[in-house]
């Protein structure tokens, strides 16, 4: 599981350099995450643009990760590909979550 | 239970063709290792390639098979090395179905509570998702207890 965590101006920007988060990876994407958030700022964005496969374990993951985070800090996506965007849309999490199109959407969104 | 090789079945032997580009039922039998999970995907994005199936009921089949066998290998066998899981895919023009049987305790995925979004990250609920995401992009489902197995079926519509 390749994390690439990128400090973009007040945010973490964390690219996740794989495929696939399901429940083969899940544990330790969520272990992997815990360390690199560890001091985090407010923001942290997670680049999901390589991920093609998500299923419900991953989506789990993630939010596990957001509840970490919370509440005084968050974490946001960026750059869903089609069938990641479905998972998050069925599961009506598209709403719990600041999604932005693009990684570059990040900086123009600073906080 | 040992690695298992996937095996496959056929139908209309009758029919002119080879047997390879007629055959429209194909099964992997796993055992409780949740590598099984790779194992599946493996076979499974074969099976897609090979039948050039459309990449949006190649990924509404491969979730739902993904939901459906890594929550018996998670809740169901539970580590019992015992554990067997058979997945059969029927490709048809018109759609797809998939069985997914196994041996363990008996278990309804359609039986749990309705499903409510999330308002917010605090009252996300990790688990139950699967069965929603299997609901949503799945035309049918059924489930039936078979004397000690557990029955699954999933039907895909053309999409």
């Amino acid at each position: 599981m390749r994390l690439l965590p990128n400090v973009c101006s007040d945010s973490l920007v964390i690219e996740v350099a794989e495929p696939r988060i399901d429940a083969a990876v899940a544990i330790e994407f969520k272990e992997k995450m815990r360390d690199l958030i560890k001091d985090a700022p407010s923001r942290v964005v997670l680049d999901l643009s390589q991920v093609t496969f998500l299923d419900s374990s991953g989506l789990g993951a993630v939010v596990a990760v957001m509840k970490l985070l919370a509440p005084e800090r968050r974490l946001e996506l960026a750059a869903l590909t089609p069938t990641v965007e479905k998972v998050f849309r069925l599961t009506r999490m598209d709403s719990v979550f600041v999604i932005h199109t693009a990684v570059s959407d990040v900086q123009r969104t600073a906080i | 239970m040992g690695p298992v090789r996937p095996r496959t079945s056929g139908k209309a032997l009758e029919m002119s063709g080879s047997w390879t580009d007629l055959q429209t039922t194909e099964t992997i039998v796993l055992g409780s290792a949740l590598s099984g999970v790779s194992e599946l995907n493996l076979w499974f994005d074969a099976l897609a390639a090979r039948r050039s199936l459309s990449a949006r009921i190649a990924h509404d089949v491969k979730l739902c098979l993904n939901e459906a066998v890594t929550n018996i290998l998670l809740h169901g066998f539970d580590g019992d090395p015992g554990g067997q899981i058979t997945v059969s895919v029927d490709l048809v023009p018109a759609g797809a179905t998939a069985v997914i049987r196994d041996n363990g305790p008996a278990f309804d995925p359609l039986a749990g509570p309705a499903f409510v979004p999330a308002e917010d990250i605090a009252s996300a609920e990790i688990g139950g998702l699967g069965i929603r995401l299997m609901q949503e992009t799945t035309d049918r489902i059924n489930y039936r207890r078979d004397g000690e197995i557990n029955e699954l079926t999933l039907y895909f519509g053309p999409r």
